[in-house]
């Protein structure tokens, strides 16, 4: 299939003419993590304007519509000559089955196929090689900028997913009456925020304030992400305008500061006799002060899931309202659930958040609902500890992008190009998996 | 030339296309070959994995996802329908698909959802049927991912696919499991041809062996679905199960009883095959019999009506009384011409008035049964008990041999019985004192000078003596001439069973002749028994020889333990000789379409012989520790032991797949359990 939708032959072809040029390779950009440029932007001052600092969920609600995950995967098929990031992106229901995959299994879909890259390619030679003609492989940024061997590698994978994700959004809103066509009503839940906020943006507002004029590529990779984002606030604009809420889903809570910068939850909390120091992110934070609530009998067991918010994230406190128009406050949950219902020495919950957007909450609201209904139905109410829509579109992608790896590496080695030695024994375990 | 891909492609879509008519045309599609588990092929055989979406599966989920189900899937690449057992059924909620435990939560709750998942089954390939050449083979070859796997309709198809004898005897419908497969739709039937080549039918008690038998013996009285010659059934009957058959069957709705299923199964077949109207019972009868009913001076015509009437009202007026029933005889005709090959019978026409209106008219032949001894060549005489040692068969054949010569004769086995019983007490070849009768010294002289040995002589006597206290030798009534029962001429029978027995099956009422014998019960039934057989077999052979066509037999040997029974229980002498009596006659018994169906419930208590030599094995509900000696596959054993009332497993060679499961209707003909019988008062009264 990959073959068919790439022409891996001309790509093979015309890496290994550049081998006889200049190879020059970016020691620095090779999959570095950065973490302060795609890290979550802690916001300034996050709002909690729920009553209580947190609710216990006794009865598990029920939702009857149909939710659609939304997830993206991304792979690296590293090279002597290119570093190749191949992403794919999944919308699956359980109740209305395959909406759409991206790139397509031959399988049948109720939406139309998507036309976009997914593989982008930064090659290791002079800069400026494109790949005409081939609409699936890109060798520059949304914002148009090539991928030159110093383009932080990690960000080109996160550009490429993140991009197809709104392209499948964006999908969904333009052609939901093929899905809502005998009155399948349906909500979205994405797998990560309801719209990113990394933290390159501030980063860059700072040094830009600062004045300083060596910001490396920051300029380029902001220009990117404001693209992403403006076509993100579109795709979202459009769904909302249909009708259908957006549910972002964030399991990753580690790097997370967000309940931590709201100081007007510290209070709640010290006004119940709780008082929690910072404890770098949100996961901590959180875990600590359920085994607090514990300790002090304001939880007993049997244990039930705990909501903690809602948290108003106004949109002039992620650093965004400075690059883009229009961007949309942020309505946040967190939601705890048990793992187990009884245990004084292991007492384990799984965390994640839930957000939607102003419009989107309002929708929900109109249903009758706070967000984090479909959230715990999907959750709790299926028997998982993370909402089972977005367990599944991640496995579904994940399975789809290894599987893809593993023939683009496959056929990449065939005709000639050498790959790395981490990225030999990445596709080796692909194949045991 | 090999084609361009576009052309391949073009091609297979071609084949795909063509494949889902022909799933069409036969059947309902219910699900396709998996795109993502291989189909295979090995010397082991084929496997063949295909997927069935939720919709599809809980509607059909009895049909399609039973281990035993039949199916059919339309391979893609040959358009052949290729029937398929299923052999494993998967069904996974979502949570367990995701694999991913460590996301599972312990506040579950039903959730409809999670079962909105594909139903995964395997299945094993069996016969290919090319509808278009109208050819069947084995399935040999890989099943093409993508083929629409069907629930075949047509019941054409299902005979082609399972590779179905179209016509023969019903026995009753294919099932899966206990559930008739194909809505009923798929009839189970057997070639006479396989008769011929000997069944064995095995189960225990309940489990509706005779239920089953009588449903064969129905089918073939009923001239349905064969175009061979109908043959002539004959019935050993040591439990009076089968004088009932020309009675209408009286169906209770018992506990647990899917009513709705039987019905369905007898309007199949009710228009079809019917009870017999009529019945010849040859009945076995004793001394004791004409001293109980026989009470002065008379005939044989008046002698044989007392006897019918009083046979007639404990077999059937008794019995239809108690289910409300009213029967009375119209007419009763005694047939007296023994000589000459002529026939001695009684025959009764009776009108019976069932409780629900309807009215019936049957016909019940008796042929009196007896044996004369002074009719008897020695052969015959010693071949009729299997108790005889080899010794004393030698040694009384030359004492009868001898005496036959020298013109010395017995009036009756009484006589011939005292006289040598005698001689037990006398040495030295000489009698002592005075010999009241002559024929004794006779027979002193010859034991002596064919040297028998004591022992001989005592088993001699022994058994002479209880085949004398069976009462059925030389029956003589009160009368001054004709006094004896002639053993009528089984041959003659047979010759005329069409003709003037009109083709009704024939029962041996070996119960009556155990209720009215002073002897042991089992020498008088297997002296009986044997003799009939061998008179069947010999007629046969005979006229084989003389290159005159006989119509073809079948014997059911009821209990078929209690005359052919297994070594051990100090019985090994016997069991050796009838053994050999019965391998001959199977054996060649095959060339002349001479059938025997044995029926028992207990196969460790039968002889092997009838293992090996009955090609066809039909097996109900069974213990366990029973089934372990009669090869039948594994995945049969374990439904052998529960499968309900007249389920079974049929193992012969007339089916191409060698075994299926099976269930017999509700009892077609007269069927009553006596102690089961609650006691109705006729509405007339």
């Amino acid at each position: 299939m990959i073959n068919k939708l790439i022409n891996v032959d001309k790509i093979a072809e015309k890496l290994l003419k550049l081998s006889l040029g200049n190879v020059s390779r970016s020691l620095e950009s090779r999959l570095e993590n950065p973490i302060n440029y795609r890290g979550e932007a802690e916001p300034i001052n996050p709002i909690y304007i729920g009553d209580k600092p947190f609710y216990i969920v006794k009865d598990i609600p029920e939702f009857n519509k149909a939710i659609i995950g939304v997830d993206g995967s991304s792979r690296v098929i590293d090279t002597a000559y290119a570093f190749f990031a191949i992403a794919t992106v999944t919308s699956y229901s359980r109740i209305l089955g395959e909406i759409l995959d991206h790139p397509p299994l031959p399988a049948y879909y109720i939406l139309p196929p998507l036309n976009n890259p997914f593989i982008a390619i930064s090659i290791d030679v002079k800069p400026g090689i494109e790949f005409k003609g081939d609409k699936y492989v890109t060798t520059t940024s949304p914002a148009g900028v090539p991928y030159t061997p110093d383009y932080n590698k990690a960000l080109i994978l996160d550009e490429i997913r993140t991009s197809l994700e709104i392209s499948m959004l964006k999908q969904i809103g333009l052609h939901s009456d093929m899905i809502q066509k005998g009155g399948n009503e349906f909500i979205i839940f994405i797998d990560g925020p309801v719209y990113p906020v990394p933290n390159l943006f501030r980063q860059h507002y700072n040094l830009l304030v600062r004045g300083s004029p060596s910001r490396g590529r920051l300029d380029d990779y902001v220009a990117s992400w404001r693209e992403l984002l403006r076509n993100r606030f579109q795709a979202l604009q459009i769904l909302e305008g249909r009708n259908i809420p957006v549910v972002g889903i964030v399991k990753r809570l580690e790097s997370s500061r967000l309940l931590l910068s709201s100081i007007n939850y510290r209070n709640l909390l010290s006004e119940i006799g709780v008082s929690i120091g910072d404890l770098g992110n949100d996961q901590a934070f959180i875990d600590t002060i359920i085994r607090t609530l514990i300790k002090k009998k304001h939880i007993l067991q049997p244990y039930y899931p705990i909501i903690i918010g809602p948290i108003k994230v106004p949109a002039e406190s992620t650093f965004l309202d400075k690059y883009l128009e229009n961007v949309p406050s942020k309505y946040v949950y967190y939601i705890a659930i048990p793992v187990n219902r009884y245990g004084e020495s292991r007492i384990i919950y799984t965390l994640y958040r839930v957000e939607t957007t102003e419009r989107s909450f309002s929708i929900l609201e109109n249903y009758g609902i706070e967000p984090t209904i479909p959230a715990l139905a999907d959750s709790i109410g299926s028997g998982t500890t993370i909402p089972l829509s977005i367990l599944y579109a991640d496995k579904r992608s994940k399975g789809i992008s290894r599987s893809l790896a593993n023939i683009l590496a496959r056929n990449l080695e065939a005709y000639g190009i050498p790959l790395t030695y981490d990225t030999i024994r990445t596709i080796e375990a692909y194949s045991i998996e | 030339m090999s084609k361009e891909p576009i052309e391949i492609y073009s091609h297979i879509k071609q084949l795909l296309r063509k494949a889902e008519e022909i799933a069409r045309e036969h059947g309902i599609i219910v699900g396709r070959v998996s795109r993502n588990a291989p189909s295979s092929i090995d010397k082991e055989g084929g496997v063949v994995i295909f997927d069935v979406d939720p919709e599809t599966y809980f509607t059909n989920y009895t049909d399609i996802a039973q281990s035993g189900s039949y199916l059919a899937v339309v391979d893609v690449k040959s358009g052949e329908i290729v029937s398929l057992r299923v052999v494993e059924v998967h069904r996974q909620d979502m949570l367990s698909e995701l694999n991913l435990p460590e996301f599972t939560s312990s506040l579950p709750r039903p959730e409809a959802s999670g079962l909105l998942t594909r139903t995964r089954i395997k299945a094993k390939p069996l016969l290919a049927y090319n509808p278009i050449k109208e050819t069947i083979q084995a399935a040999n070859y890989v099943i093409e991912p993508q083929s629409p796997i069907i629930k075949p309709v047509k019941i054409k198809t299902i005979q082609k696919i399972l590779g179905l004898p179209t016509e023969g005897v019903f026995l009753g419908f294919i099932t899966i499991g206990d559930r008739p497969a194909f809505n009923g739709y798929a009839p189970l039937y057997i070639p006479l041809k396989a008769f011929y080549q000997h069944v064995l039918v095995l189960g225990t008690t309940g489990s509706g062996k005779t239920t089953l038998l009588k449903n064969m013996i129905a089918s073939i009285c009923s001239r349905y679905n064969y175009k061979s010659e109908q043959p002539s059934i004959i019935i050993m009957d040591p439990n009076k199960d089968y004088v009932h058959l020309p009675l209408r069957p009286i169906w209770e709705k018992t506990v647990g009883m899917d009513w709705e299923l039987e019905s369905h199964l007898i309007k199949v077949i009710e228009d079809k095959i019917s009870k017999p109207s009529g019945i010849v019972i040859i009945l076995p009868i004793t001394q004791y019999v004409i001293d109980r009913l026989i009470k002065e001076k008379t005939t044989w015509v008046k002698a044989l009506r007392i006897i019918a009437q009083d046979y007639f009202n404990i077999v059937y007026r008794n019995i239809l009384e108690r289910i409300g029933a009213l029967i009375e005889i119209i007419d009763l005709d005694v047939v007296d011409q023994p000589e000459k090959g002529g026939f001695r019978y009684v025959l009764i026409r009776a009108e019976i008035k069932y409780g629900d209106g309807i009215i019936d008219r049957i016909e019940i032949y008796v042929i009196p049964y007896g044996f004369r001894f002074n009719m008897m060549n020695p052969r015959d005489f010693i071949e009729l008990n299997p108790f005889f040692t080899q010794q004393a068969r030698d040694a009384l054949y030359r004492i009868l041999l001898k005496l036959k010569k020298e013109g010395i004769t017995f009036n009756t086995l009484q006589e011939f019985y005292n006289v040598i019983q005698e001689a037990r007490y006398i040495r030295g070849g000489k009698a002592r004192g005075i010999t009241l009768d002559p024929r004794q010294e006779t027979i002193i002289e010859l034991i002596h000078r064919l040297a028998i040995h004591r022992f001989t002589l005592e088993n001699i006597i022994r058994q002479l003596g209880s085949m004398v206290d069976t009462g059925f030798f030389d029956i003589e009534i009160p009368s001054d001439k004709d006094k004896y029962l002639i053993e009528p001429s089984i041959e003659a029978i047979m010759e005329a069973h069409f003709r003037v027995f009109k083709g009704y099956p024939i029962v041996i009422d070996l119960e009556y002749l155990q209720e009215n014998s002073p002897g042991d019960p089992r020498q008088a039934i297997a002296i009986s028994a044997f003799r009939i057989l061998n008179k069947v077999f010999t007629w046969k052979l005979i006229k084989s020889r003389m290159r005159e066509d006989t119509q073809p037999v079948l014997i059911l040997i009821d209990e078929a333990h209690r005359f052919f029974p297994s070594y051990g229980g100090g019985r090994d002498e016997y069991a050796e000789h009838v053994s050999g009596m019965i391998d001959r006659i199977a054996r060649l018994g095959r060339a002349r379409r001479l059938g025997i169906i044995f029926s028992t419930h207990s196969p460790k208590d039968v002889h092997d012989i009838i293992l090996q030599l009955t090609n066809t094995k039909i097996i109900l509900r069974m213990d366990k520790s029973l089934i372990t000696r009669l090869e039948i596959p594994s995945e049969y054993r374990d439904f052998i032991v529960k499968a309900s009332d007249r389920v079974g497993v049929i193992k012969t060679h007339a089916l191409r797949l060698g075994y299926t499961s099976f269930r017999t209707t509700l009892p077609l003909t007269g069927h009553y359990d006596l102690s089961a019988l609650e006691i109705k008062r006729s509405s007339s009264n």
